[in-house]
């Protein structure tokens, strides 16, 4: 539109500038031919007008050269003044003379004129009062035919050319527009067709413009992240369904192959012994599956109290004492005492009596194993080291990936699913925590617990 | 008919050993991979029940491994993941059949039959010679309209012998696949239990089918057969 706008202004001042052209040429072509006609009237001997044979001047001679004119309605006369009364006239057809063409003041006029073929032209007649002797007023006029002519073909012209930019510009603004849109409605088709059950795709690089490199690179870069968190959820789901269906598969083989013939009471008792720590294992599994599905959609209630960490980390030492003796490993404890932290006492309990269950689960006889806690900065920092085997550097990236287990057999003799540490995490991050371990194979395996310091009093 | 389970959960072992051995087989088992595949290639089964996840050597590499080297004996798989991809890369592996745990027993049961059944050209689950009918669902054995009483050995070496009726079988073969590992006898006591079985099914009639192969074994089959 706004090219619409601009061409019909400059048509008009092109229209314009050029009829005003051609207009003035018009009226300086006749102050010539008037001017050059004046002096061939002057009898420069006699300084007078000479009218005798004025006709054979006028219209003979040398006076009319511009071919411009020649071919015009033209005419030269001479007219005197007060009356009106034409005293010489080169052409036989007389226009009239005007009240103003009588100024003595030199002028311009147009005036329309009907030819005996009755078609109205305009003329444009120069009135030039003669110098040598004023009531006498020499007249050029000429047919403005092929001016207007001229004009009413370059209106035409403009207006032809102005349609053509109406109907051509917006067609190849189109055009061009749908050009560049091929390669996005393209890119935008292969993102629709991306759904959760096709997350492989990717969108074509090659194939999109330059302009969209840097969109679908970012595109790509998400449907990447997204690939990974429903692979991860897709893991998950999987392993949980395993380690349900283990529980479940024990109970129903169990009461199957117990009840397809009469037995004794005591294999009765035993067969139902079992399917008991069945249920006990699925049901430890469904409160922890629970309560990582409850985290992960952030709507597991947690308690917000002042917790004693060195207290708790103590008393959880405590349980593990005699354990630890019993299979001959050394507790080492440096717990620095007034470590307060806020949060959820239970979940935290949980969280040092997993680590500290690892621990001394995975530290052999004569190993030992060291709980160190001390304020660091604002945090406090909770270490958890063992005397075992270490984890190998392929596993600790995973380690605390639910249902991950070193042994990838998922041996079930070791106890547990796999999901102790996710839990651990899960929680440590709850409370604005991190957990991390570091670990030299034959080493033993180090684990950091970091928890933001409550500055406070003692809980009592 | 003989089994290896191969299962690494101790009380579903445990289970899966009592309900097939009171079912009439003869059951050896293994806990980890590398056992199973070592019982699965040094003795001669009819049916391989194998869980997918194992320590040591997974169910899928070992039933890989087993057929790499000839092994056809048919393999079960059990295992607790259902989805179809596990369920096809089970089967290509070279399994010949998946239950997904939970599993009903009885259903695990049938498939072994089915396995049991696959290089048989007997395809009924009655498997009959001649006259004589013997029905592998309902362990009951008649010949003609007359039902013989079997002892559950009496009943697997019958069954052994009319899945594979008309060959000769060496007293070795029959042990093999009568008798667990645990309890494997000499191959005399074969002798015995044909003795008994005879005495069932052969002595009150004309048409003897259990025969005697001299220096060979034993061999199964009806008057038709030379």
């Amino acid at each position: 539109m706004l090219l619409g706008i601009t061409q019909v202004i400059v048509s008009a001042v092109l229209y314009s500038a050029i009829s005003s052209w051609l207009e003035n040429q018009v009226d300086s072509n006749l102050l010539l031919t008037a001017t050059q006609v004046s002096s061939v009237l002057y009898d420069a001997e006699d300084s007078k007008l000479v009218l005798e044979d004025i006709n054979l001047q006028l219209s003979g001679g040398n006076i009319v050269t511009q071919s411009f004119l020649r071919d015009q309605l033209f005419f030269v006369r001479v007219v005197e003044r007060s009356s009106g009364a034409i005293v010489a006239d080169s052409a036989d057809y007389h226009i009239p003379v005007t009240a103003q063409m009588r100024s003595p003041i030199a002028r311009f006029d147009t005036v329309d004129f009907g030819d005996a073929e009755n078609e109205v032209t305009a003329v444009r007649i120069y009135s030039l009062p003669l110098s040598y002797d004023p009531q006498f007023a020499l007249q050029v006029g000429v047919s403005l035919g092929d001016t207007r002519e001229i004009q009413g073909d370059m209106l035409g012209i403009l207006g032809l050319l102005l349609a053509m930019t109406a109907i051509f510009a917006p067609l190849s603004g189109w055009f061009l527009a749908s050009r560049a849109l091929v390669p996005i409605r393209a890119t935008a088709r292969t993102a629709a067709e991306i759904s959760e059950t096709d997350l492989t795709r990717r969108l074509d690089l090659a194939a999109s413009e330059v302009e969209l490199e840097r969109l679908v690179q970012t595109f790509n870069a998400m449907l990447d992240r997204i690939e990974g968190a429903f692979q991860r959820q897709r893991q998950f789901t999987a392993d949980a369904a395993h380690e349900l269906r283990t529980p479940l598969s024990i109970m129903q083989t169990g009461l199957d192959v117990t009840l397809s013939q009469e037995r004794s009471a005591t294999e009765y008792r035993a067969a139902l012994t079992a399917v008991q720590e069945e249920v006990g294992r699925l049901s430890q599994l469904t409160n922890t599956l629970l309560m990582l599905a409850r985290a992960d959609s952030r709507v597991l209630p947690l308690a917000h109290d002042t917790v004693n960490l060195a207290a708790l980390l103590n008393a959880v030492a405590d349980q593990f004492a005699s354990f630890a003796e019993d299979k001959h490993i050394t507790l080492e404890r440096q717990v620095a005492p007034h470590l307060l932290v806020q949060g959820d006492e239970d979940r935290l309990i949980q969280v040092a009596l997993n680590l500290l269950d690892n621990a001394v689960k995975y530290t052999p006889p004569g190993g030992n194993v060291r709980v160190v806690a001390e304020p660091n900065h604002g945090w406090v920092e909770v270490r958890i080291e063992d005397s075992g085997p270490g984890i190998p550097l392929a596993d600790q990236a995973h380690i605390f990936d639910r249902f991950y287990r070193v042994d990838h057999a998922r041996n079930r003799s070791q106890g547990g699913f796999g999901l102790g540490l996710a839990i651990a995490r899960q929680i440590v991050e709850l409370h604005h925590g991190t957990i991390a371990v570091t670990s030299e194979p034959g080493g033993g395996a180090h684990f950091v617990v970091r928890l933001p310091l409550h500055q406070g009093l003692i809980a009592v | 008919m003989r089994i290896l389970l191969v299962e690494d959960e101790p009380k579903m072992l445990a289970f899966l050993k009592q309900g097939l051995e009171e079912q009439r087989y003869a059951v050896d088992t293994a806990a980890n991979g590398d056992d199973g595949l070592h019982w699965a290639l040094n003795f001669a089964y009819d049916v391989i029940v194998l869980d997918v996840m194992l320590p040591g050597m997974n169910g899928l590499d070992i039933c890989r491994e087993l057929r790499n080297q000839h092994i056809i004996t048919p393999v079960l798989m059990l295992t607790a993941r259902d989805t179809v991809d596990d369920r096809v890369l089970g089967l290509d592996c070279g399994a010949d059949d998946y239950l997904v745990k939970p599993f009903a027993f009885r259903e695990l049961l049938a498939r072994v039959r089915a396995l049991s059944r696959r290089d048989s050209y007997q395809k009924a689950t009655t498997l009959t010679v001649g006259d004589l009918l013997l029905d592998t669902v309902t362990h009951t054995a008649k010949r003609g309209d007359t039902p013989i009483e079997l002892t559950t050995k009496e009943y697997v070496l019958l069954e052994f012998l009319m899945l594979h009726p008309n060959q000769v079988l060496s007293r070795t073969v029959i042990a093999e696949h009568l008798w667990s590992y645990e309890y494997a006898p000499d191959s005399n006591v074969v002798d015995v239990y044909i003795r008994y079985l005879r005495k069932k099914i052969d002595d009150d009639y004309e048409e003897k089918y259990i025969r005697t192969i001299r220096g060979t074994g034993y061999q199964l089959a009806d008057s038709h057969h030379p």
